[in-house]
């Protein structure tokens, strides 16, 4: 085998070229941390680690949806909390108010109190987010929502939209409650039903809010009590116009159970006097503080006019114990949201840092092997130029003197 | 004495011309396809003494090169497809790094556009979020610009190599041509051939076999006729022929090749050296990648769009296009003879896909021709077709037999990316309807948010109740105009209603008088569900049937240029690997070894030497006779 000059040359170049190309390869790896330089070193690598990078900032967003929602939830429920001292305050004055030996001047320095709570309770309901949007508007966030109408009584402005933040791949989180699922749709009486005195009653008699025995037979009926003789007493239900219960015997205090409901009448009654029991109807917050304000303030000066007093006390306050157990159950549902976004935000840190492992496997570099690499080339770099120096050095002409 | 005279001198000679070539080839150890030249020394005619022969000396019979034909033939095309490897590895690797890089691609300028729009999401009232999510808008369009820009350059590249490669390609046919005719003229018999003529024409052609594949054959005069392509003939003896670039009859952008004065494109033939690698670069990675963005730009246009216009602005106006993208490309080839004229135009973007389409005409019929897999998708006379979500169809004219038209659906899809809002106002993050439940309801059940299904429905904002007359029956009733819409409707719990354009659910057990309502959404600027629907679009697989989303789709562009700058980059390695095995193999024939000539120089030196000594010894004999006859 003959070698010619030229391409012992050529071959000596290639060799040293080639380490060079190993060796800028290496040293662009180690520079960059990145093993893969090209998407032409590992197409289906590569591929991944685009994959991979857009999950991390994805993920990034999640948690960044999270921190806001988890803002926005925390300030909903110390506004919720807030909410709930003022009705337990109003609760307070409540029994305070109801107790016979009372004046009206106490009963209406109370009646201040309460209306006092009622502005707080607006104030309460018209508060705002972090950024600047009211908490309680539904998705009408730049409008007030509770406003005061002419008639003294308070009107909602907000809609019934629920904003949703996206918290992970498959779970969006409501991030708030509109004012009227927190305020106003409320039950009164005791959930199901609500009671009353009629005003024209002349005895004392008082009717209690009462329970439901056996829910599913209530029916959404309204009842009529009635007092034919200021011992006896029929139950007509006016829904159907169809008496339930004729000729009952009163006693004081005694049961009265029909239908799935059981109430009972207290005091003394006076023929004619009539009581009601109706389905169970939304009533604000709002409405809720200023029946009892009102209540306070009327004057009861005869049995039957305590009796009225007595009777919307009972009424409001198990109204306002409809209205503290409405506001529990959506703190509860604020905490389980809170708590999602909590596990949640676990989960997302969980996978990230999973993501982050795949792609250190798939892009990170070996230093290690990387720095192993480089030195071998550099060796292999620098026996190339050495021996081309000395091979190139031979030659016959040398000893041609 | 005259005979050891005459035999010294014709040493003398053979040694002087053998030094001489000694001498040509250390001066030619550098030269390029040199091939080593060798002085074939053989005794001269011996002279017939009777009972013997007398030796008369040396004489020249010729000088050789060392040539191997199969190795030099094999070198040509190893270097023709190393050298096409060498312009298609460098090419990919530019769109390599301008697809694949991690912080200037257009993958972080998508992620970070979904990011904005969560944003958006997060608080829809604000509007440094709006305009956060515009900005990111007009990042991903300026990205999607960038990069078919930087496409489209190196589209001009391949134009401009290939111009350059024409070029390069006459000048050497030129000088093949010259080099065939002298070596025609030259005389040449036994053992005369005119060695460096053949060395210059064999350089020559392995120059061209750079530029493009050649195959040559002989001729009896000792010319040599080079053919490319199919055999058409680049040089036929002392004549060359010329090749010229001229624009592609079917894709004015493109440049294609073919011999001087004939119209016949030779560009598909054309597989190998530079000029193949151009080609194969333009087809193979270029214009699918091209395609593939701009089947993303409109993809994602598409899409986007959609959702959008379903949501309602902050003004409370419904929403517009977000983006526009390029729209479909249809080119008549230049050498139809009908008057036809195609339109093209995308009816679902999520059923097109990255390819070209070929649609001939025979006559009587249309073909539609899908060029990523060639595969034939329609067929017919009508000259309309629907096809991967692409309606083509006859726009004017009448076509005739053998009209070609290309159809190119997303090529210009990525340049013409635009972004078309720009208040931040006009960003629709809320849904055009709300709902609600009455206050006096008595029954448990709820109402969901609403949903547009047909956001064209003119009544779509009409406020419309939904009251119950029982517990399991509804009417739909337009509490504007106080209209019954539909009366006595089933409800079962959980079932959509749906009527005006919308659709909403109602779950749980109503009451005989329950409503519910459902209007258009004035205020309702804290309605964060559109721009949640849009955001939600990152990971929805809305493109190619349904089978990728923005990102994947993009990632598969990656994969496939890097899927192709692997290939070519092993093919080279080996390619350039067969180059050197077999150019060694011809150097080690053909080669000048320095040390083999020095060898050879000392050799004829001192047999130069030895044949002078012969004719001083010739001479003394003389002197001899000389000296002996003056007694």
């Amino acid at each position: 085998m003959r070698i010619s000059t030229a391409q012992l040359y050529t071959q000596g170049v290639q060799a040293i070229d080639k380490s060079q190309v190993e060796v800028a390869k290496a040293q662009q790896q180690i520079s960059s941390g990145h093993r893969l330089l090209s998407p032409a070193d590992d197409p289906v690598a590569s591929a991944q680690v685009q994959g991979l990078r857009e999950q991390i900032a994805i993920t990034a967003q999640y948690q960044q949806n999270i921190t806001l929602a988890t803002g926005r939830l925390s300030i909903e429920d110390s506004t919720l909390q807030a909410v709930g001292d003022v009705l337990q305050r109003a609760r307070e004055l409540a029994v305070q108010g109801n107790n016979a030996a009372l004046s009206a001047s106490d009963r209406s320095s109370i009646a201040q109190e309460v209306r006092q709570l009622g502005d707080q309770l607006q104030d309460l309901a018209n508060a705002k987010d972090d950024s600047g949007g009211y908490l309680f508007a539904g998705a009408k966030i730049q409008t007030e929502p509770f406003v005061k109408d002419g008639a003294g009584g308070i009107i909602y402005q907000g809609d019934q939209g629920q904003r949703l933040l996206q918290a992970g791949p498959s779970r969006q989180v409501v991030v708030g409650d509109s004012g009227a699922e927190v305020f106003q749709q409320i039950r009164n009486g005791n959930g199901r039903f609500s009671v009353a005195a009629a005003a024209a009653n002349t005895g004392s008699g008082t009717i209690a809010v009462g329970s439901f025995t056996d829910p599913t037979a209530l029916q959404a009926h309204s009842y009529r009590i009635e007092f034919t003789a200021a011992d006896t007493f029929d139950v007509i239900d006016e829904t159907t116009a169809t008496p339930v219960l004729s000729g009952q015997t009163y006693r004081d205090d005694q049961a009265i159970q029909f239908n799935g409901l059981a109430t009972a009448i207290s005091g003394t009654p006076a023929s004619g006097d009539r009581f009601t029991i109706q389905p169970a109807a939304t009533q604000d917050l709002f409405t809720t503080l200023k029946k009892l304000a009102d209540t306070l303030a009327a004057p009861a000066a005869t049995p039957a006019s305590s009796a009225q007093l007595s009777q919307s006390l009972d009424n409001t306050l198990a109204d306002l114990d409809q209205g503290i157990n409405h506001l529990e159950e959506v703190r509860g549902q604020v905490g389980a949201r809170l708590n999602a976004l909590d596990s949640q935000d676990s989960a997302n840190q969980a996978f990230s840092l999973h993501l982050q492992q795949t792609l250190s496997d798939v892009d990170g570099l070996d230093y290690a092997e990387a720095a192993t690499r480089l030195n071998g080339g550099l060796v292999a770099l620098q026996a190339a130029q050495q021996s081309f120096v000395r091979i190139q050095d031979l030659s016959l002409f040398n000893y041609l003197r | 004495m005259i005979d050891i005279l005459r035999t010294g001198m014709s040493g003398l000679l053979a040694f002087q011309q053998a030094l001489a070539t000694t001498g040509h080839n250390i001066t030619n150890v550098n030269t390029p396809n040199y091939s080593r030249q060798q002085v074939d020394l053989t005794a001269t005619l011996p002279q017939n003494l009777g009972n013997s022969y007398l030796g008369t000396g040396v004489n020249l019979a010729g000088i050789s090169r060392s040539y191997d034909a199969f190795l030099t033939q094999q070198v040509r095309n190893y270097g023709a497809s190393a050298s096409q490897m060498e312009t298609l590895n460098g090419l990919i690797s530019q769109v390599s790094s301008l697809v694949g890089d991690a912080d200037t691609g257009l993958a972080p300028a998508l992620q970070k556009f979904f990011a904005a729009a969560q944003s958006v999401a997060d608080t829809p009232t604000s509007v440094p979020a709006r305009q956060v999510m515009l900005s990111q808008g007009e990042s991903l369009a300026t990205s999607f610009q960038d990069l078919d820009h930087q496409l489209s350059g190196l589209r001009d590249t391949v134009n401009q190599g290939l111009q350059g490669a024409v070029t390069n390609i006459n000048d050497l046919a030129t000088a093949i041509a010259a080099v065939n005719r002298n070596i025609a003229l030259a005389p040449s018999g036994a053992g005369a051939a005119p060695n460096d003529l053949l060395d210059q024409r064999d350089k020559l052609l392995a120059d061209l076999s750079q530029l493009v594949p050649v195959q040559t054959v002989a001729q009896p005069n000792g010319t040599l006729n080079v053919l490319i392509g199919n055999g058409q003939s680049l040089v036929v003896g002392n004549r060359a022929n010329f090749l010229e670039v001229g624009r592609s009859a079917l894709d004015p952008q493109d440049l294609a090749i073919h011999l001087q004065g004939q119209s016949a494109d030779l560009s598909a033939q054309l597989t190998g050296g530079q000029v193949g690698g151009y080609l194969e670069f333009r087809r193979t990675v270029l214009n699918p990648a091209q395609d593939s963005l701009g089947l993303l730009a409109i993809g994602l246009a598409a899409t986007v769009n959609a959702q959008h216009r379903q949501g309602m602005d902050l003004d409370g106006n419904l929403g517009g296009t977000l983006f526009q993208a390029g729209a479909p490309r249809v080119l008549a080839d230049a050498n139809n003879t009908g008057t036809a004229t195609l339109t093209a135009a995308i009816n679902d973007a999520g059923q097109l896909r990255g390819s070209d389409y070929a649609v001939s005409y025979d006559g009587a019929n249309y073909t539609v021709q899908r060029l990523s897999d060639q595969a034939v998708v329609a067929s017919g006379a009508s000259g309309s077709f629907t096809v991967d979500g692409l309606t083509i169809a006859l726009n004017s004219g009448t076509p005739k037999a053998g009209d070609h038209f290309l159809v190119q659906p997303t090529r210009q899809g990525a340049a013409d990316f635009a972004v078309t809002v720009t208040e931040p106002s006009k960003i629709a993050a809320a849904t055009p309807i709300r709902t609600s439940a009455s206050q006096s309801n008595l029954g448990s059940a709820s109402i969901s948010a609403g949903k547009v299904l047909n956001v064209t429905d003119p009544n779509l904002r009409q406020a419309v109740a939904i009251r119950f007359t029982d517990p399991t029956t509804f009417d739909l009733i337009d509490t504007a105009t106080h209209t019954t819409l539909a009366a006595g409707q089933t409800y079962t719990s959980g079932n959509p209603i749906a009527v005006n354009g919308w659709e909403v659910r109602i779950s749980g057990i109503p009451q005989t008088g329950d409503s519910f309502q459902v209007t258009a959404n004035a205020g309702g600027v804290g309605d964060n569900s559109n721009a949640l629907a849009l955001a939600g679009l990152q990971s929805s697989q809305t493109l190619l049937n349904g089978t990728s989303n923005y990102h994947s789709l993009y990632t598969q562009l990656i994969a496939e240029v890097g899927a192709h700058g692997n290939r070519a980059e092993s093919t080279l390695k080996a390619q350039q690997a067969l180059l050197e095995q077999t150019t060694q193999a011809r150097d080690a024939a053909s080669g000048v070894n320095l040390d083999e000539e020095a060898a050879d120089l000392l050799r004829f030196q001192q047999a130069y030497a030895a044949a002078a000594q012969v004719i001083r010894v010739a001479d003394s004999l003389f002197q001899t006779i000389l000296d002996a006859a003056k007694g």
